[in-house]
């Protein structure tokens, strides 16, 4: 039979890719979150996560400065996006390179350099280890911020803030009622980039706190290099969850707030 | 003078921008109550600037602007009873229809009057009109356009309203919004003059062209201005939907009640639309008329030009009633000085095509457009072209007559005819400086019969005294027949370089402006033609630069 090329043969490196690197780890994940070290079948995993303080902590502590990080990225990136956004603040876009040129370098590099800096004003990680986390998270993931919210308010329109103010708004409600309800998308996208990765993030924590502050990328990092397999799986499992969720909730708003109810069936 | 039925009038209102472009220039207008006002000129005129003063987006450098009498000319938009329909529509896109023309209504405030409990009006001092008057009084004294003079008076008003506010109570009122029947009431009647009420619950990005368009001029009108301004709210529709809307636009406005102010730069727009015109060029107006009087009797050039085709010569007057142009006197109805110069204008559908016996002048027929009801011809009378529209189908190259009645001959002062340039100098090789450009010319015509000896310093006829000129202020002047265009710019002869901004057809001339990059023109006359932005060089001969020193020749003398 001769051999005639069809279409769909072209998906198939994507697709050996997709079953190589995506879902058979997470095959083996789940594997091995439910089974013990000789491989039986067993909720081990899950009964000592829910039931070990320690590790309910380290979520909880990890939950916190995530919503920290995100809201305070988002009160800082904000403002500077909007008014980078402005050609007259930023010709040629060159200021807004300043702001991302920190993506382009290393993250491991740049906070041992954070580190350094932080220590010689006085905020070390070993007698301020949350400061300085919390610092060294804020300081990595605001370009994450600016660039999707800068994004968005670059297609803003102009003369839509002058038809608010002719419709009766303040500069207040130009804000509240134009302004921001348009920027909700990027704030939404701009929230996904940094709450879920500060969830996960470890070296920040490890090197700026001096291996003080646990996160939940900490704990799977622990758990993994001590041989905890199956402990590791699990966390790795519950954060894959979280991750799911947090898609799901970001997208319903978007959802809601961009596009219409009729056109929701697209998704 | 006051006038009751003037809804909005601006008094000298001049526009300079941050970077000196003067965008208005002294403003003098009203707008009746009720009337259909358009703006009319070529892109960049100040068209929408003006608009976007009376709107609050701007405010004038000079001037006021006043609404129902009462200066607003500091007044924010929002606090204007003004709604504009933007050109790009700017409808809010997170919004859907009905929310969108609802966002007026949403952030309305209705002022009840304040009683207490036996039912009497409460009475306090009115803080917030306080606190405007004295961020009015701040606004004045920072305006660096006005003159010390205007300054004063200003302020004096101001602080005389400011000292009554503070001693003055007044009725109190409480706010309260409208209900969400009352909006719903409101969008519904809205989208309904519009004719969208089935459409009400779409997202603004499904929505075509014509429909944005719709949903913007319903989101103006539910908040029943007093005045609806429109910046080319049809610039983005297509021909047929442009039609229609302006159609319904019309209806719109004689249904409502409202003063409309429309932008334009489409004449016919203008013409089928309004009932005023306000010809604008280069910030200036050129004429405030009815559609009608300002197409058949057109202030100058610029104006017939612009509304309508047109014919139009240079012509000279012989004694009263008569012109003369296209090698022939006519006989006309207007009365100028005898030997002015003037713009004649001719419509196309005023010259009648005769026999070669009947016609009072005779041309040829060298084109013929068929346009629908008509026949557009061009004829070559002697070297002019002139251009007649006409029912009647003649063949071409036919020799014919051609007759102008006197009263649709159009005779205007001509606009132009010297260029003068007010500070201009001499520089150290006694070459005027226009421009910053040098212009070699004939300095010795500053004093009569001098000569210059050979170190380039001026003598006397007596030869007694000796002047040195070097920076000595003058005002040139060239005529516009004296200046040639040089098409390379390489060539040596070229003095000053620029770009074509402006060009008018004379009937066998056009008449050109060069506006160099220093924003100098020069205006002249040519045969040739060009396009708009053509980059040109610009000759003058010596002799032909005219010069006048604006001091004594005294004061130069070594
Ligand atoms: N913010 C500004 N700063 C400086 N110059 C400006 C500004 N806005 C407008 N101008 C200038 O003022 C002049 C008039 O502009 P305007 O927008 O009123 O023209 P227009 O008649 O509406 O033209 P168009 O038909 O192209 O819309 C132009 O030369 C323009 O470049
Ligand atoms: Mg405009």
């Amino acid at each position: 039979m001769k051999f005639r090329f069809q279409r769909k043969f072209l998906a198939i490196p994507y697709f050996i890719f997709l079953i190589l690197f995506i879902v058979l780890p997470i095959l083996f994940i789940i594997y091995y979150a439910f089974t013990d070290s000789n491989g039986f079948f067993t909720f081990d995993a899950v009964v000592d996560f829910f039931t070990s303080t320690n590790k309910l902590n380290v979520l909880l502590l990890s939950l916190m400065f995530a919503m920290l990080n995100t809201i305070i990225c988002l009160v800082i990136g904000y403002p500077i996006a909007y008014i980078l956004s402005n050609t007259k603040f930023n010709a040629n876009a060159v200021i807004v390179m300043l702001f991302v040129m920190p993506m382009w370098i290393n993250f491991v590099l740049r906070t041992w350099a954070t580190r350094d800096v932080l220590t010689w004003i006085g905020l070390d990680g070993g007698t301020h280890p949350y400061l300085a986390t919390m610092i060294g998270l804020i300081y990595n993931y605001l370009p994450f911020v600016i660039l999707p919210l800068y994004n968005v308010m670059l297609k803003l329109d102009k003369s839509q803030i002058e038809a608010a103010m002719d419709l009766g708004c303040n500069r207040l409600q130009v804000f509240t009622k134009s302004i921001f309800p348009q920027s909700i998308p990027g704030v939404v996208s701009a929230a996904m980039m940094v709450f879920m990765p500060t969830m996960s993030s470890y070296v920040i924590s490890d090197v700026l706190s001096e291996g003080q502050v646990v996160l939940f990328g900490n704990l799977i990092y622990l758990n993994f290099s001590n041989s905890q397999w199956n402990y590791g799986s699990f966390i790795s499992l519950f954060m894959l969850a979280l991750v799911a969720i947090s898609m799901l909730i970001s997208r319903n708003f978007t959802e809601k707030s961009t596009t219409n109810k009729k056109e929701s069936s697209k998704w | 003078m006051e006038n009751e039925n003037y809804i909005i009038e601006l008094k000298n209102v001049s526009k300079i921008f941050e970077d000196d472009t003067v965008a208005v220039e002294n403003f003098n207008f009203y707008v009746k109550k009720g009337e259909f006002v358009t703006f009319l000129g070529p892109s960049g005129c100040g068209k929408s600037t003006t608009l976007r003063m009376i709107a609050g987006f701007d405010f004038p450098s000079k001037g006021e602007i006043l609404l129902n009498g009462k200066d607003i000319s500091l007044l924010p938009p929002n606090k204007r009873p003004i709604n504009m329909v933007f050109q790009k529509y700017a409808l809010f896109p997170h919004l859907d229809v009905y929310e969108n023309v609802a966002f007026g209504l949403r952030l309305k405030k209705i002022p009840v009057e304040l009683k207490d409990k036996d039912g009497n009006p409460v009475l306090k001092i009115n803080y917030k009109k306080i606190y405007e008057i004295k961020s009015d009084i701040r606004q004045v004294k920072r305006n660096k356009h006005l003159s010390n003079e205007e300054k004063e008076e200003k302020l004096t008003k101001l602080n005389e309203e400011l000292n009554k506010a503070l001693v003055t109570k007044e009725q109190a009122y409480t706010y309260k919004k409208l209900s969400n029947r009352e909006i719903d009431e409101k969008v519904a009647k809205a989208l309904k003059i519009v004719d969208l009420d089935s459409l009400e619950e779409r997202d603004i990005s499904t929505l075509s062209g014509g429909q944005q368009q719709r949903v913007a001029i319903a989101r103006a009108i539910v908040n029943e201005p007093e005045i609806l301004l429109l910046d080319e709210p049809l610039g983005a529709l297509d021909l047929k939907m442009r039609k229609d809307m302006q159609i319904e636009l019309k209806d719109m406005h004689t249904r409502l009640g409202i003063t409309f102010i429309y932008v334009t730069h489409d004449q016919e727009e203008a013409l089928t639309m309004s009932d005023t015109i306000v010809v604008m060029k280069d910030g200036v107006i050129q004429q405030i008329g009815k559609p009608k009087d300002i197409y058949d009797e057109p202030k100058n050039a610029f104006v017939a030009d612009f509304i309508g085709e047109s014919n139009i010569y240079n012509g000279t007057m012989l004694k009263d009633s008569t012109v003369r142009f296209l090698d022939h006197n006519f006989k006309c109805v207007d009365t100028f000085p005898l030997n002015e110069k003037v713009d004649v204008v001719v419509r196309p559908e005023d010259a009648d095509i005769t026999s070669v016996e009947d016609g009072m002048i005779k041309g040829k027929i060298v084109t013929k457009i068929f346009k629908g009801v008509n026949y557009q011809y061009t004829l070559m009378v002697g070297k002019n072209e002139l251009i007649v529209k006409s029912t009647k189908d003649y063949p071409l190259d036919k020799e014919v007559g051609i007759s102008i009645e006197p009263d649709l001959i159009h005779i205007m002062k001509k606009d132009f005819t010297t260029n003068i340039y007010t500070d201009a100098y001499i520089n150290n090789k006694n070459q005027v400086v226009i421009d910053d450009k040098p212009f070699d010319c004939d300095i010795t015509q500053l004093l009569p019969n001098s000569k210059l000896d050979e170190e380039g310093y001026l003598i006397s006829k007596d030869g007694k005294h000796k002047y040195d000129l070097k920076d000595a202020d003058v005002v040139a002047e060239v005529g516009i027949e004296k200046i040639e265009i040089v098409d390379d710019l390489n060539d040596p002869k070229v003095q000053a370089v620029g770009e074509i901004v402006d060009l008018v057809y004379k009937g066998d001339h056009y008449r050109i402006i060069v506006r160099t990059d220093s924003e100098e023109d020069f205006v002249l006359d040519t045969p040739y033609s060009y396009n708009f932005f053509d980059k040109v060089g610009i000759y003058i001969k010596p002799q032909d630069i005219k010069l006048r020193l604006k001091k004594e020749v005294k004061e130069y003398e070594i």
